[in-house]
């Protein structure tokens, strides 16, 4: 069996885009294989299909019985990543089949992605506070300006990502809520 | 006698359960359709299917939809898990879930009601 691997990056509120690229990948041939969290895709070759994917968001709903009514339902499990759930179905002729189908389990993705931003950042606040100290007070005192420069810049721009990430999600959950139709 | 109790929110259901009414209602009309469809034992995707065609196409659920409405409804004691087979679930309406849904639709049928007779004079005075 033949494979390719693609680089493509997609924020992670961007579900909408990464499902229509996928279907037009499968169309074109190329079926998902697997993804890594370098968004890396790995594609195998066979014969084009009109599959619809969806993607879905829980680190802990990896339970059997959820499966297997996504499997009851006619859905397979594509592939996997870092709580990314990759589901396919064969289009039927003019409809969408969807994994969700209210606002509120439509948004339910993208409010864990922000909780556990949330955690993760709160997790970093110990260590956040310390660098903002002077760098005598680190456990490793003899740091030249450079390596301070270094490490107090990598830090602001995670921190500038993880900002982005939540406004994104923020964005996302709103216009979910807004099209359909409530506050 | 009984239509002065009804007014009160906490009514004694039959089963002598205290029911806060409120905590439940109204239904959306997808969990009114999850909770029609379990008037006996099934399993989530025959749930699914029974909504759509009893729905007669309105209301399509998903599978993930429906996951959580499961969830949720099991913990607030409306439905109740009757079995499991090859890691399929079986839910079925409690003596509770029977009552709130009979009070939903006891406030369905006052808006049909009321929306026909609303319509029946607005009618009366386009002909007019």
């Amino acid at each position: 069996v033949s494979t390719t691997t693609t680089f493509k990056f997609f924020w992670p509120d961007q579900d909408a885009e990464q499902e229509q690229w996928l279907r037009e990948q499968a169309r074109r041939g190329l079926h998902l294989k697997s993804v890594n969290i370098l968004s890396l895709w790995t594609f195998v070759h066979d014969s084009p299909a009109d599959d619809v994917y969806r993607v879905d968001f829980n680190a802990q709903r990896n339970n059997s019985d959820f499966h297997q009514l996504m499997r009851d339902a006619g859905w397979t499990y594509a592939a996997s990543c870092t709580g990314w759930q990759y589901w396919r179905k064969a289009a039927a002729k003019g409809e969408s089949p969807e994994i969700f189908t209210d606002s509120e389990s439509k948004t339910g993705k993208f409010r864990r992605l922000l909780l556990l931003l949330g955690g993760g950042l709160a997790a970093q606040i110990p260590m956040l506070v310390r660098l903002a100290r002077s760098p005598e007070e680190l456990s490793t005192p003899h740091i030249s300006l450079v390596e301070e420069v270094v490490i107090k810049s990598s830090v602001a721009l995670l921190l500038v990502v993880y900002l982005i990430f939540a406004a994104r999600l923020i964005h996302r959950i709103r216009r979910t809520r807004n099209a359909h139709g409530e506050s | 006698m009984s239509n002065l109790d009804i007014s009160n929110n906490d009514v004694k259901g039959g089963a002598g359960l205290d029911i806060n009414y409120a905590k439940y209602l109204p239904l959306s009309e997808a969990t009114f359709y999850v909770m029609l469809a379990l008037d006996g034992p099934l399993h989530g995707y025959a749930v699914m299917q029974k909504v759509e065609t009893i729905s007669e196409g309105n209301v399509v659920i998903g599978p993930g939809t429906l996951y959580g409405a499961f969830t949720t409804l099991e913990k607030q004691g409306l439905i109740e898990k009757v079995s499991e087979e090859d890691r399929r679930k079986t839910y079925a309406l409690t003596a509770k879930g029977r009552i709130v849904l009979a009070e939903h639709v006891r406030r369905l049928a006052i808006m049909v009601r009321n929306g026909q007779s609303a319509l029946n004079y607005l009618q009366k005075e386009d002909a007019a």
